[in-house]
C-alpha cells in the first residue's frame, strides 16, 4: 500500500516535470488516468479544505469534468492547476476568510523567522561589511583598533562541543543498549522517563552544579592527576590546574547532552526487527555478540542523527559554559586551558559592547555564524531522524 | 564419528569473558550516565539546604551583598510575570499557526511554515537574547524602546515558545480522528464550527501539554534574560522603561553564584533546588496530563 502510494505520486510528478520542464504532451488517456490516481492516492490523508462539502457544488461532476475536457485541449496550463483553480472557486466565500485567517497564524511564524534573520544579518552588517570573509579566520578580537575576527570564539565553540561530546556519545549510547537489552524490564520505563525529566532541568542550575561541585573536583584530584601521568608525555594535557577551562565546561555540557542522545539512541533500538534478533540468536551468538555485533551496527543512521542532535544542543549552550570556561580570548593548547565560546561572549559581553556599533556588529556576526552553523545542524539531525523513523520527533530547544 | 560433528559444548572462554565484560560495559555507562543528573539534584539540596525555610521563598532578598540575607520572594514572583507575558503572546500566536498547518497541511506554504517554525526549535538561546533585545529594548533604531524591562523579556521567552505551541497544537490537532472531522464537515458544519466545536476541544489536552511544555522550556532560560532584562532585587512596580525589569529566578542563580561569597552561594544552590523542583514537578504534571489523556481516548476507544 505504502509503496504503491509513493510510485503513484512519483511518476505523477513526473509526468507534471516532463510536460512543464521537458515540453513532452503527455497522451490524455494516461494523463487522465495519472490525475484519477493522485486523486485515490490522496484521498487517504486529504486535507480538510478539500473535504468539506461546500467545496463542492450540486453540480461538480459535470463542471469538473467539461473544465478537464477544456483543460486538455489548452497546451499552458497542466490539468491539476486547473482543477486546482475551479475547486478554490466552488468554495463558500466564508469559508474562504476563515482559511485566510488561519494562514494570518502561519504568517506569524513565517515573520518570526524573518525577524531572527533579519535582526541578526542587518544588525550585523557593519561588521559583515568590513571584514568580509576574513573575519572567519582572523583572530586578533581588539576593541580599541576596532580589529574583530572570530578564530578564536569559533575554536573555543568547538573544543567545549568536541569534549562534551566524546564524553557523552560513548557513555549515552552504551547505557541506551543497557536500557535495551540488558537492564530488568521494571526498571526501564522508570528510569528512561527519569532521565527525560532530568534532561529538563535548566542549564543555569547545570552551571551552578559544575561550578560547586565539578570545578573543586577538576582542580584538586582529576587536573593534577592528569597533569601527573598523560602530561608527563604530552603537553595537551598538563596546564594549570585551576579547574574552570575548556574540561570543565565540556564535561557539565556532556553531561547535559547524554539524556538527549540516549533517548534518541534508544528510540531507534527499539525498532531493531525481532527477527534479526532471533537470526543473531539462532546463528549461535552470544547476547554481547547480538547486541554489539548485530544490533548496534544496523541503529547506526540513528546514533549518527542523535550525535548530530546532541553537537546542535551542545554547541549553543550558555550560561553552564559562561560560568565554567574561564572567559579568556586565548586559543586553547591544552585540556586544561581556559578559553572562549561564542555564546558565552556574547552572554558575557554584548550589553557593554551595544556602546560601538562595530564592536557590537561584530558580535552579532560571531552570533550569526552560531546561528547558521545550529540551523545546519539541527535540520540535518531532525531530517535524518524523521526520515528513520518516520513520525514524531520532540523538539529540543538550543540551551538556556 | 558423531562427536566429531558436533560444534564443542559450550562457548570457547575468550567468547565468555566478552560476553561478560561487554554487558557490565553498559551497566557501568549506565551508572555513569545517571549519576551525575541525580548528583545535581543531591548536591543542590545537600549545599543549599541550610538556607531552605519557609521564609525564604516570600521574603525579598536584602543585606550586603544583596541577597545575604533574605529570600528569593522576587525571582518566584519575576518568574511568574514572565511566564504569563510569554504565554499571553505565545498561546494565541501558537494555537493559530497550529490550526493553520493542520488546516492546509498539504499546501506548499505550509510545509515551508513548518520547517521555519522547526528551524526555529533549534536557534541557540543567545540568538533569542541579542533578538528580543533590538526588537524590544534597544533605544535606538527601529523597535519598541521598552528598555531592560520586564515586557521586553517576557514577549521574547514567548517568541521562544512559539515554535514549541506550534508544534504541539499541529500534533494534537492530528491526533483527533479524522472521521470526526469528516463526519461533521458532511453534517454540513462550517469549517470554523469544526475547528470550534469539534477540533480543539477534542485536542485540548494536547495543547494544554504544548503549552506547559512551553513553560518548561523557557522556565529556566537565563541567557535572553541578560539581553532583555537583567535583573531587579525587588517587586517592580511597572514593566516597561528605565526601571521596569523584572527579578528571575534563573538570574538569581547567576548572580548568586557569580559573586564570592560562601554565603550567597548556599543561598543560589538553595534557589536552584527551587528552581529543579518547579522544573520537575511542571514535567511529572506534563507526562500525567498525557498519560491521562492516553488512558482517556483508550477508554474512548
Amino acid at each position: 500500500m505504502n509503496k504503491e502510494h509513493h510510485g503513484a505520486v512519483r511518476t505523477n510528478r513526473t509526468a507534471l516535470f516532463l510536460e512543464r520542464v521537458m515540453g513532452v504532451a503527455m497522451e490524455p488517456e494516461t494523463r487522465a488516468q495519472q490525475e484519477a490516481g493522485q486523486i485515490l492516492v490522496e484521498n487517504a490523508t486529504l486535507p480538510l479544505s478539500t473535504a468539506s462539502p461546500r467545496i463542492l457544488s450540486t453540480d461538480s461532476e459535470g463542471k469538473s469534468r467539461s473544465s478537464e475536457g477544456e483543460s486538455l485541449h489548452s497546451d499552458g496550463k497542466s490539468v491539476l492547476k486547473n482543477l486546482r483553480e475551479t475547486s478554490q472557486a466552488r468554495i463558500h466565500r466564508s469559508e474562504r476568510l476563515f482559511q485566510g485567517t488561519l494562514r494570518v497564524g502561519g504568517f506569524f511564524v513565517l515573520a518570526l523567522f524573518a525577524t531572527v534573520l533579519g535582526v541578526s544579518i542587518v544588525e550585523a552588517w557593519p561588521s559583515i561589511s568590513k571584514f568580509g570573509w576574513s573575519f572567519l579566520w582572523t583572530s586578533t578580537w581588539n576593541p580599541h583598533r576596532q580589529i574583530f575576527g572570530a578564530w578564536t570564539y569559533i575554536v573555543g565553540t568547538f573544543w567545549v562541543t568536541g569534549i562534551a561530546l566524546l564524553f557523552a556519545i560513548p557513555i549515552a549510547i552504551l547505557s541506551s543498549l543497557f536500557l535495551s537489552d540488558y537492564s530488568p524490564k521494571w526498571l526501564v520505563g522508570g528510569v528512561s522517563t527519569l532521565m527525560e525529566m532530568l534532561a529538563g532541568i535548566p542549564s543555569i542550575v547545570f552551571g551552578a552544579f559544575g561550578i560547586i561541585f565539578m570545578v573543586p573536583l577538576l582542580r584538586d584530584h582529576v587536573e593534577p592527576f592528569l597533569a601527573n601521568t598523560l602530561g608527563k608525555h604530552w603537553d595537551f594535557f598538563n596546564g594549570d590546574s585551576m579547574g574552570y577551562g575548556i574540561l570543565a565546561a565540556g564535561l557539565v555540557v556532556g553531561i547535559m547532552v547524554i539524556p538527549l542522545v540516549a533517548t534518541v539512541t534508544r528510540d531507534s533500538l527499539v525498532m531493531v526487527p525481532r527477527e534479526t534478533v532471533e537470526a543473531s540468536y539462532a546463528l549461535g551468538s552470544t547476547k554481547a555478540e547480538m547486541v554489539f555485533f548485530v544490533k548496534l551496527p544496523a541503529v547506526v543512521p540513528g546514533i549518527i542523527g542523535s550525535v548530530i542532535l546532541g553537537f546542535g544542543r551542545a554547541i549553543g549552550e550558555t550560561m553552564a559554559v559562561l560560568l565554567l570556561i574561564g572567559n579568556q580570548a586565548s586559543i586553547p593548547t591544552s585540556i586544561q586551558d581556559v578559553g572562549y565560546t561564542i555564546s558565552s561572549l556574547l552572554a558575557n559581553t554584548f550589553t557593554y559592547a551595544v556602546i560601538d556599533p562595530l564592536y557590537a556588529a561584530a558580535e552579532i556576526e560571531l552570533g550569526l555564524i552560531l546561528l547558521v552553523i545550529s540551523l545546519v545542524v539541527n535540520t540535518l539531525g531532525r531530517e535524518l531522524l524523521m526520515k528513520l523513523m518516520g513520525g514524531r520527533l520532540a523538539g529540543s530547544v538550543g540551551g538556556g | 564419528m558423531a562427536e566429531n560433528i558436533l560444534p564443542e559444548k559450550g562457548l570457547s572462554s575468550y567468547r565468555k569473558v566478552r560476553n561478560a565484560l561487554l554487558g557490565s560495559l553498559t551497566a557501568v555507562a549506565f551508572i555513569l550516565a545517571v549519576t551525575p543528573l541525580l548528583a545535581i539534584v543531591y548536591i543542590a539540596y545537600d549545599r543549599g539546604k541550610a538556607a531552605l525555610s519557609l521564609s525564604f521563598i516570600t521574603t525579598l532578598p536584602g543585606g550586603f551583598p544583596i541577597g545575604i540575607e533574605g529570600g528569593i520572594a522576587n525571582g518566584i514572583v519575576g518568574s511568574l510575570i514572565l511566564i504569563l507575558l510569554a504565554s499571553l503572546l505565545s498561546v494565541p500566536v501558537g494555537i493559530w499557526a497550529g490550526l493553520y498547518l493542520w488546516d492546509q497541511s498539504h499546501t506548499r506554504m505550509a510545509k515551508i511554515t513548518r520547517l521555519l517554525s522547526d528551524l526555529l526549535l533549534g536557534v541557540p538561546s543567545v540568538i533569542w537574547g541579542v533578538v528580543g533585545f533590538f526588537v524590544f529594548s534597544t533605544n535606538t533604531g527601529f523597535g519598541f524602546h521598552w528598555g531592560f524591562s520586564g515586557l521586553a523579556a517576557g514577549l521574547t521567552l514567548g517568541f521562544i515558545m512559539i515554535p514549541i505551541v506550534t508544534r504541539v497544537t499541529e500534533q494534537a490537532l492530528r491526533d483527533v480522528p479524522r472521521s470526526y472531522i469528516e463526519g461533521a464537515l458532511a453534517l454540513g458544519a462550517s469549517r470554523f464550527q469544526v475547528v470550534r466545536g469539534l477540533a480543539i476541544p477534542a485536542a485540548i489536552t494536547g495543547i494544554g501539554t504544548g503549552i506547559l511544555l512551553g513553560v518548561l522550556n523557557v522556565l529556566g532560560q537565563t541567557a535572553p534574560l541578560i539581553f532583555t532584562n537583567y535583573y531587579n532585587t525587588g517587586i517592580p512596580t511597572s514593566l516597561v522603561g528605565s526601571n521596569g525589569s523584572v527579578g528571575d529566578l534563573a538570574m538569581q542563580i547567576f548572580i548568586y553564584i557569580h559573586e564570592p561569597s560562601k554565603a550567597l552561594h548556599v543561598k543560589a544552590m538553595a534557589a536552584a533546588l527551587v528552581l529543579t523542583v518547579i522544573v520537575l514537578l511542571l514535567d511529572m504534571g506534563i507526562r500525567l496530563l498525557a498519560w491521562g489523556s492516553r488512558k482517556y481516548a483508550q477508554r474512548m476507544g
